[in-house]
C-alpha cells in the first residue's frame, strides 16, 4: 500500500525584546546563570506579571507577516505543570484565543509552489534552563520569561522536503520582520514536528508521533525521513503506530522513544486573573502592519523584474534581509546588479560560510563594494585584482580606491610599459613561441600567465593579449 | 495615654502641637503589645527596633505633615515586607525572612510615614474565617478570649481592637477584612477590586483578593485608604481612576439615600440578634432621611458555591509555586525531584490549605474545568449583573456582615459550615464591589455585630459618608473591649 | 434554622448527585497532580470533604448559562501594559542564598527521574 505523509510543525521563536514578557528583567542570551532574574522570574510570593507592550507588537508583527488574522480581544491563560524550570508552576500562554490565526506561507519545492496554512500563533513565556546531573540538577532562570511566539502549522506539509522549505521560508520571513534572531543554535528558533501516515486517498489522519530534539533544519528533515521510513515499515507489516513522543538522535540519525503520550497531560488551563484582557483595535494593528518591511517573496519578484536577476540569484540574495539590504544599497550606489549579486553570492558567501560569520560581522560596506565594481568597470583594476581588493574589503573594509593605490594594484594599461614586459617574456620563452606557431593554443595561455606574473597580475588582460599576439606574429 | 482612646486625626493634632512625640506613640504601642499580646496573640513579628528608629527619625526631622506620620500600624503577614519575615502564617514560609522587596501598599505606608509595629497573624495563606488555620498561633478576640477574632485578617483585627496599633492592613478575598472587623467591633473596608495594588500581596485568589484598612472609626479608615489606594504600574489589575479625598466625603447626610436590602441577607441562617441589629440600623437610616426596600438578587443564593469553586481553583494555581526549589520549605526526606515537591508541600501546608488545593485542583481537572470552574465563572457574571441592576435603582446595599457574631474556638468544625460564614461577604468580592463593615450593636454576651454596606464600583466616598452618618448617630464604636486599652 | 441545619438541607437536596462520583482513586490522582502526599487517614477525610464541597457547589448547575460570558478577571475594562525597558536586579546573591540548595550560580534540585 502507498502512504501519504502528513506533517505539522510547531515552531517556537524567541522575540528579541529588551526585557522579558512579564517582568522587567533583561532578555539576554549568554549571560552568567541567574544573572537576569528578579522576584517575578523566581515566582516570589506577591509578584505579578505585567505585559510587555513590545512583545505584543512583535507577536502581532510576526502574525501579520505570516498572513494571520489578529484577535481583537485576547486573554492570557495559565498552563499548569510542576517542574523546576517553571518558577510559578504555571506557564503564561494563550490557550483560548491566540493573537494570530488562519495564516499561511508559500513554499516552493521542485519548482512547485504550495501554500502551507498556519493554524495559530500565540504568545507565551519561555521556561528556565535545567542541566541534569546524576545526583542533582542545576536550574538557571535567565530564560524564564523570555517572550516566545509559538507558530503552529496546519497539517498541510506532505514531505520532509516541504517541511524543510517551510522552515526556511518561515525563518526568512520572521527574520525580515526583525522580531527575532531566529538562530536555532542559540535556541531562538526551536521546532517540534508531528508526523503521521495515511493510505493514499484516505481522508482521516493516522496516529501521529511527535518529534523533539530537532536542533537544525537538516535534523528536522533527517528526523522526518527516518520517521517516514519507520512508520511505513510498521504499517506495511500490519502494525499500528503508537501515539508517542520521540527524540531525534543526531548520531544515529534515528528517532528514539521518549515517552508514550498519556491522558495524564492535563494542564488545568484557566485565564490568568493577574493579566487584564488585551484589546487590539484596528489603529494599533495598522500601525504595526505599516512597520513590516517588504518581505522576501516581494523583494525576490522585484529583483527579477526590475534588476534582471535570475530566479535563483534573486532567491539567494533575498533569503536574508541583511543580504538583500546590502545588495540593494550597493545597487542604489550605481553598481551593476548582476555584478553585485555575483560578488555577494560568490566570494562573500563563501567567506561567511568558511568563517561562520554573519554579514554584519564583516567590515565591507555597500559603498566599498559599489566603488570596487566601478573600478573594474572603468578598467582601473582587473577582475583578478578585484578579488584581492575584495578580500581586503572583507577583512578590513575601507575605500577600494585607496587600497588599490596603497597596494599598487592599479592595472597596467600603458602600451609601452606592457610591450617592454612582453618583449622580455617572449625573449625568455622561445620554445613557447614555436609551440604556438605549431598550433598549440595552450602556449598562448602560458605566455599570458608569464606576463601576469611579471606584472604581479596588474597587466590589463585584454591589452596584454592583444600586444602578445601582435609581438609573436612579428617574430 | 492609651492609643485606643484617640483617632488618627486627634493624634495628628497632638503631634503638630508637640503634645506627644512619634517616639512616645511608638512606645505606647509597644507597651500595649507587651501588655496584651500574650493573650491576644496578634503579632507574628514585632519590629520594635525599626519602629523606634523610624519614630525617632520622624521626631528629629520635626515635621509630621505626611498623612499618617507617626501612626502605629500593623501589617497582615501575607503582605511582603523587605527585610522583615513574611510567612502567610504557613510553615512553608516559616524561614522566608526577607522577601527582598516591598509590597506597593507597604511602600505607600512608608511614604506616608506610618510606623509599622510588625506583622500580624492570619489564617494560613488567608484561607479561613477564624485565624485558627495559622500554623503559628491562635489569635483571640479582644472582646472575649474564648472567641475567635474572625479571619482571615484576625491578627489585623485583634491588633487594632486591643489598642496595640491604630490601624492595620488586611486582605479580603471573601470577607477576610469585613468579617473580623465585624467580630471585633471595627470598621473594615474592602475596596473596589483594583483600587488598591495587589503587588506584593501573597495571592490566594487573584481575581478576588483586595487589600484594605481595619480601623476603629470611619474617619481613620478613610485616611488610610486614601494613602494606600491608586493605580500601580506593577499591578495590571489596578484601576486607572484617580483617588478621591475620602475625608471630604465624611458628612452626616443620608437624606434621600435609597437603600436596598437583598432578601437573602436577612433570610435563613442569619441569627436573630444579627437580624435585629440590621433592622435597628435600617430604622435609624429612615430617621436620618433615607429609605429602604427589600430586593431580590436572584443569583445571590449561588454566591457561596461560586466563591468556593473560583477561590479554590485559583488558590490551587497561586500556591503551586511553593515547591521548595527557590525559597521556602524543602523536605530533607526526598531523594528525587518529584518526591521533593510532594514531601515539601505536604510538610509545608496545613490541613485547610491542602483541602482547598485538593478541591481547587479537582474543579480545574478534566471535565470539571468546564462544568465547575467555568460554570462558576459564568454564574459570577450573573451575580455581577444582579448587582448592576440593583444599583440602577438604589444607592447602596445594606445587610449584616456575617450571619452570626463571633463563634467560640473549635465551635465550627465542619469545613462547609466554616465556608458558610462567608455567604454574606463573598458577593461583593465576586462582583468586585466596595464593601464596608462597621459596628452596629452587640449580642447579649457583649460581642460586637457588624453592618455591611455595599456600593457600586468606586463608590467608596458614598460608603464612607453613609457609614460616617450612621457612626455619628450611634454609640457602638465608643464601646471598649475587655482586652483593649484602658477602661476609662 | 442554624447554619448546620441549613447545610444539611443543602446536602439533602444535592447529596447523591455530583459528589458521589468522586472516588478515592480520583483523590489519589488529584493529590498527585497537586504534588501532595496523603496518608490513608488524610485520604479518608479529604475524599469526603471534596465530595461534600462538590455536592454543595453542584447547585451552580441549576442555572442556564448559555451565552453568558464567564468573568475571568476582577476587572476587564482596560488594557494595561508596560514599556519595554530592562532593569537589572541587584539581589541575585541574596536570592540564591534564599534557596534551600544552590552553588552560588544555580538553584539546585534533587535528580529528576523520568
Amino acid at each position: 500500500m502507498n502512504y501519504e505523509t502528513v506533517i505539522g510543525l510547531e515552531v517556537h521563536v524567541e522575540l528579541k525584546t529588551e526585557s522579558k514578557i512579564f517582568s522587567s528583567s533583561p532578555n539576554a542570551f549568554g549571560d552568567h546563570p541567574n544573572e537576569n532574574i528578579n522576584p517575578k522570574d523566581l515566582g516570589y510570593p506577591g509578584t505579578l506579571p505585567v505585559l510587555n507592550e513590545e512583545a505584543i507588537n512583535y507577536g502581532m508583527k510576526a502574525s501579520l507577516a505570516l498572513n494571520c488574522d489578529i484577535a481583537s480581544e485576547t486573554v492570557f491563560d495559565r498552563k499548569h505543570y510542576f517542574y523546576p524550570d517553571n518558577s510559578a508552576a504555571y506557564q503564561i500562554s494563550q490557550d483560548e484565543q491566540p493573537i494570530g490565526e488562519n495564516g499561511w506561507i508559500e513554499i516552493e519545492v521542485n519548482g512547485e509552489k504550495k501554500k502551507i496554512g498556519i493554524e495559530r500563533i500565540h504568545l507565551e513565556e519561555d521556561a528556565g534552563k535545567l542541566t541534569h546531573g546524576a545526583d542533582r540538577s542545576l536550574v538557571d532562570y535567565n530564560r524564564q520569561g523570555t517572550p516566545l511566539i509559538e507558530i503552529v502549522s496546519e497539517a498541510d506539509i506532505r514531505s520532509p522536503e516541504e517541511a524543510y522549505a517551510y522552515l526556511e521560508k518561515l525563518k526568512s520571513i520572521i527574520q525580515y520582520t526583525g522580531v527575532s534572531d531566529v538562530r536555532m543554535e542559540e535556541g531562538s528558533l526551536r521546532c517540534d514536528a508531528n508526523i503521521s501516515l495515511r493510505p493514499v486517498g484516505q481522508e482521516a489522519f493516522g496516529t501521529k508521533t511527535e518529534l523533539k530534539n530537532l536542533n537544525s533544519f537538516a535534523y528536522v528533515k533527517s528526523g522526518l525521513e527516518h520517521e517516514v521510513a519507520r512508520q511505513t515499515e510498521i504499517l506495511s507489516d500490519g502494525g499500528t503506530i503508537e501515539q508517542e513522543t520521540r527524540r531525534y538522535d543526531e548520531k544515529t540519525k534515528k528517532t528514539v522513544l521518549m515517552r508514550v503520550k498519556g491522558s495524564a497531560d492535563d494542564y488545568r488551563f484557566f485565564t490568568d486573573p493577574d493579566i487584564v484582557p488585551l484589546y487590539i483595535d484596528d489603529a494599533w494593528k495598522e500601525e504595526i502592519r505599516a512597520e513590516i518591511p517588504e518581505l522576501p517573496d516581494a523583494r525576490m519578484n522585484r529583483y527579477i523584474k526590475e534588476m534582471d536577476l535570475s530566479d535563483y540569484d534573486a532567491g539567494v540574495i533575498t533569503s536574508t534581509k541583511e543580504m538583500a539590504d546590502f545588495f540593494e544599497n550597493t545597487v542604489n550606489l550605481g553598481a551593476d546588479a548582476k555584478q553585485a549579486a555575483n560578488w555577494l553570492m560568490g566570494d562573500l558567501s563563501a567567506h561567511l560560510n568558511k568563517q561562520g560569520l554573519e554579514l554584519h560581522d564583516l567590515a565591507i560596506t555597500p559603498e566599498g563594494l559599489a566603488k570596487m565594481i566601478h573600478l573594474v568597470k572603468d578598467g582601473t583594476i582587473s577582475s583578478k585584482i578585484a578579488k584581492k581588493v575584495f578580500a581586503e574589503l572583507l577583512e578590513n573594509g575601507g575605500d577600494p580606491e585607496k587600497i588599490v593605490k596603497e597596494k599598487g594594484l592599479v592595472q597596467i594599461s600603458d602600451e609601452g610599459q606592457l610591450k617592454e614586459v612582453i618583449t622580455q617574456v617572449l625573449d625568455e620563452n622561445e620554445q613557447s613561441i614555436a609551440d604556438y606557431k605549431d598550433g598549440k593554443g595552450r602556449a598562448l595561455g602560458f605566455l599570458v600567465g608569464q606576463v601576469m606574473k611579471a606584472t604581479k597580475g596588474q597587466a590589463n588582460p585584454q591589452m596584454a593579449n592583444k600586444i602578445l599576439e601582435e609581438e609573436i606574429n612579428k617574430r | 495615654m492609651t492609643l485606643y482612646n484617640y483617632t488618627i486625626k486627634q493624634v495628628e493634632t497632638m503631634l503638630e502641637n508637640k503634645e506627644i512625640s512619634a517616639e512616645e506613640l511608638t512606645n505606647n504601642s509597644l507597651e500595649q503589645i507587651k501588655a496584651v499580646d500574650e493573650e491576644v496573640q496578634a503579632f507574628l513579628t514585632v519590629t520594635d527596633e525599626a519602629a523606634t528608629e523610624q519614630a525617632q527619625a520622624l521626631d528629629k526631622a520635626g515635621s509630621y505633615d505626611a498623612p499618617l506620620a507617626g501612626i502605629p500600624a500593623a501589617i497582615k503577614d501575607n503582605i511582603v515586607t523587605s527585610g522583615v519575615p513574611t510567612t502567610a502564617a504557613s510553615r512553608m514560609l516559616e524561614d522566608f525572612t526577607d522577601p527582598l522587596y516591598d509590597a506597593t501598599v507597604v511602600e505607600k505606608l512608608q511614604a506616608a510615614q506610618a510606623v509599622s509595629m510588625g506583622k500580624v497573624n492570619l489564617d494560613e495563606f488567608a484561607m479561613g474565617s477564624s485565624t485558627e488555620t495559622s500554623a503559628f498561633k491562635k489569635t483571640t478576640n479582644p472582646w472575649n478570649k474564648e472567641y475567635v477574632p474572625g479571619g482571615s485578617s484576625g491578627g489585623s483585627a485583634a491588633s487594632v481592637a486591643s489598642g496595640e496599633v491604630m490601624f492595620s492592613l488586611g486582605t479580603d478575598t471573601g470577607g477576610s477584612i469585613r468579617q473580623p472587623a465585624s467580630f471585633t467591633g471595627l470598621v473594615g473596608m474592602k475596596p473596589t477590586y483594583g483600587l488598591v495594588s495587589r503587588y506584593g500581596v501573597i495571592a490566594f485568589a487573584s481575581s478576588l483578593d483586595q487589600v484594605g484598612p481595619l480601623t476603629r472609626t470611619v474617619d481613620d479608615n478613610a485616611r488610610v485608604l486614601e494613602v494606600i489606594a491608586g493605580k500601580d504600574e506593577r499591578d495590571a489589575t489596578s484601576q486607572n481612576a484617580a483617588v478621591p479625598n475620602y475625608r471630604e466625603a465624611l458628612k452626616e447626610d443620608v437624606k434621600g439615600l435609597k437603600i436596598a436590602v437583598p432578601k437573602q441577607f436577612l433570610g435563613e441562617g442569619v441569627s436573630s440578634d444579627v437580624r435585629e441589629s440590621v433592622e435597628n440600623a435600617l430604622k435609624m437610616f429612615e430617621l436620618l432621611g433615607a429609605s429602604w426596600e427589600e430586593v431580590n438578587l436572584p443569583h445571590l443564593a449561588y454566591a457561596d458555591a461560586v466563591y468556593s469553586v473560583i477561590s479554590s481553583g485559583e488558590a490551587a494555581s497561586s500556591l503551586a509555586r511553593y515547591d521548595g526549589v527557590r525559597y521556602g520549605h524543602r523536605s530533607d526526606k526526598a531523594t528525587d525531584m518529584i518526591d521533593m515537591y510532594k514531601q515539601s508541600r505536604t510538610e509545608g501546608f496545613g490541613e485547610e490549605v491542602k483541602r482547598r488545593l485538593l478541591f481547587g485542583t479537582t474543579v480545574l481537572t478534566g471535565e470539571r474545568n468546564e462544568t465547575y470552574f467555568r460554570q462558576a465563572q459564568k454564574v459570577r457574571t450573573l451575580i455581577g449583573n444582579d448587582f448592576k441592576a440593583a444599583f440602577e435603582q438604589y444607592d447602596v446595599i445594606i445587610g449584616p456582615t456575617t450571619p452570626t457574631a463571633a463563634f467560640k474556638f473549635d465551635e465550627v468544625m465542619d469545613p462547609l459550615t466554616m465556608y458558610m460564614n462567608d455567604m454574606l461577604t463573598v458577593p461583593a468580592n465576586l462582583a468586585g464591589l466596595p464593601a464596608l463593615s462597621l459596628p452596629s450593636g452587640y449580642t447579649e454576651l457583649g460581642l460586637p455585630l457588624g453592618l455591611q454596606l455595599i456600593g457600586k464600583h468606586f463608590s467608596e466616598e458614598l460608603l464612607y459618608r453613609v457609614a460616617y452618618t450612621f457612626e455619628q448617630a450611634t454609640n457602638h464604636h465608643k464601646k471598649r473591649p475587655s482586652n483593649g486599652g484602658a477602661q476609662e | 434554622m442554624g447554619i448546620n441545619e441549613m447545610i444539611h438541607t443543602v446536602f439533602e437536596i444535592y447529596h447523591g448527585g455530583e459528589g458521589m462520583v468522586f472516588s478515592k482513586e480520583e483523590l489519589v490522582h488529584i493529590a498527585d497532580q497537586s504534588r501532595l502526599h496523603l496518608t490513608e487517614e488524610d485520604s479518608s477525610m479529604y475524599v469526603k470533604d471534596v465530595q461534600d464541597i462538590l455536592s454543595f457547589t453542584a447547585k451552580i448547575h441549576e442555572i442556564n448559562t448559555d451565552g453568558v460570558k464567564p468573568t475571568t478577571n476582577g476587572n476587564a475594562n482596560h488594557s494595561r501594559m508596560r514599556k519595554d525597558v530592562a532593569v537589572k536586579w541587584d539581589k541575585r546573591e541574596e536570592a540564591l542564598n534564599h534557596a534551600p540548595d544552590h552553588d552560588g550560580e544555580h538553584f539546585i534540585v534533587p535528580p529528576i527521574m523520568d
